[in-house]
């Protein structure tokens, strides 16, 4: 090989694309809190909720109008606490509760281009029922510790 | 400090330089009695010194790098050079979700084999060679945007917290293959351009973050070991005629 073409060689390797700067779909990211919602009489049992509409207090936007029996739920992050009001509209007349999970996180570095991903362990008391008046909510339980992945459920809701 | 570190870079620099000098007298007396016996033409033994021109012109276009790189190299024999380059750096930059800064010092040290058939005087060059780099750094997580799939909530970036932290007596080795020229300018002054492929052997990384640049060897990506480099050089050499 002639000096020259070994010369644009390396030229041509100093300009080439790099693929670690997206991050690629995947990746495990910060979790959700993954939310069951069971019932109070038969605490074994799922039970499913209908038109449950969910909304971070302080937004404007809700999260989302719900229907079934587990939900992901985005915690806020570096935050002490995440504040939330879950509205049964179905009933009438409509009945709300606003709850407060507290957590603390650390971070765990993944890799180049997505950078840090969360893990979010529950405080003691890990919820603070916000809300005075009766609801629809009986019973809050947790079921892990810690969130570090969304394959496993860490809330009951019992009603 | 910064100051400090540059006049130590310099001294040493200067140091192995007056070194050699010294010892080719010694050599000089020696080869005249070998010339005797073997009526062949040598070469001078040239040793040239000077500096990276590219980084101060990089510092001056961004007020988030800091860069100082001094060169030298003697001919050993034929067209075999000694080569070393010294350098310093403090580069803060932001790596997708992350800025951090990594400020330290690199030290190369291989050979240059010259391809180039000089006219008798000249001591051009275009040629390849081969570094051992050896770089020890620190890495200091300034701010990050923790990788989240939902946005609901507003986006945070953490900038205090146990990640935001410095970690130091970092190290890293890695081996350079080199093509390059040099070119008289004027008298001693040669104008020097090399571009370098970099092979990382080994680093030592930081607790909880990565090596995403090392100072020498430039941008480390997670796909594989190898990067990239150049420099641009004003060198001026002593000619040591035998």
């Amino acid at each position: 090989m002639t000096p020259r073409s070994l010369f644009f060689l390396i030229l041509l390797t100093l300009f080439s694309c790099e693929k670690d700067d997206i991050c690629l779909e995947g990746t495990p990211a910060t979790p959700r809190m993954i939310v069951l919602f069971k019932d109070y009489e038969n605490p074994q049992n799922k039970k499913g909720v209908t038109k449950l509409l969910i909304r971070g207090l302080g937004l404007a936007d809700s999260l989302t109008t719900f229907s079934g029996d587990s939900i992901a739920i985005p915690l806020r992050n570096n935050y002490e606490f995440t504040q939330y009001e879950f509205t049964l509209s179905t009933s009438s007349p409509t009945l709300s509760d606003s709850l407060q999970i507290n957590h603390r996180q650390f971070d765990t570095y993944i890799n180049r281009a997505c950078g840090y991903k969360s893990t979010f362990i529950f405080e003691n008391p890990f919820y603070y029922e916000l809300t005075q008046s009766e609801g629809w909510i009986k019973n809050i339980e947790k079921i892990s510790d810690t969130l570090s992945d969304e394959k496993k459920s860490h809330l009951a809701i019992y009603h | 400090m910064k100051k400090n570190h540059i006049w130590l870079f310099i001294i040493s620099l200067l140091a192995p330089v007056y070194w050699t000098t010294a010892q080719e007298l010694v050599e000089e007396i020696e080869e005249v009695v070998v010339d005797t016996l073997k009526k062949r033409e040598k070469k001078p033994y040239t040793i040239r010194f000077g500096l990276d021109l590219s980084k101060p012109v990089m510092a001056q276009l961004d007020k988030d790098f800091f860069g100082l790189e001094l060169v030298g190299d003697i001919r050993l024999f034929s067209e075999f050079y000694g080569a070393i380059e010294l350098g310093n750096e403090k580069k803060t930059q932001q790596s997708e979700q992350i800025n951090f800064t990594t400020t330290g010092s690199y030290l190369k040290l291989g050979f240059d084999y010259n391809l180039y058939e000089n006219w008798k005087g000249m001591n051009n060059a275009i040629y390849l060679g081969m570094r051992i780099g050896n770089s020890f750094f620190k890495q200091k997580v300034n701010e990050y945007e923790p990788y989240q799939i939902n946005h609901y909530w507003t986006t945070e970036i953490i900038k205090n917290g146990p990640e935001i932290r410095e970690q130091d007596a970092l190290s890293a080795r890695w081996v350079e293959f080199i093509a390059g020229i040099k070119v008289k300018m004027i008298n001693n002054l040669y104008m020097g351009f090399s571009i370098r492929l970099n092979r990382l052997m080994n680093d030592t990384r930081p607790d909880n973050f990565d090596n995403l640049y090392i100072p020498g060897f430039n941008k480390k990506t997670d796909e594989n070991v190898w990067g990239a480099g150049f420099n641009y050089t004003l060198t001026y050499s002593i000619p040591v005629k035998l």
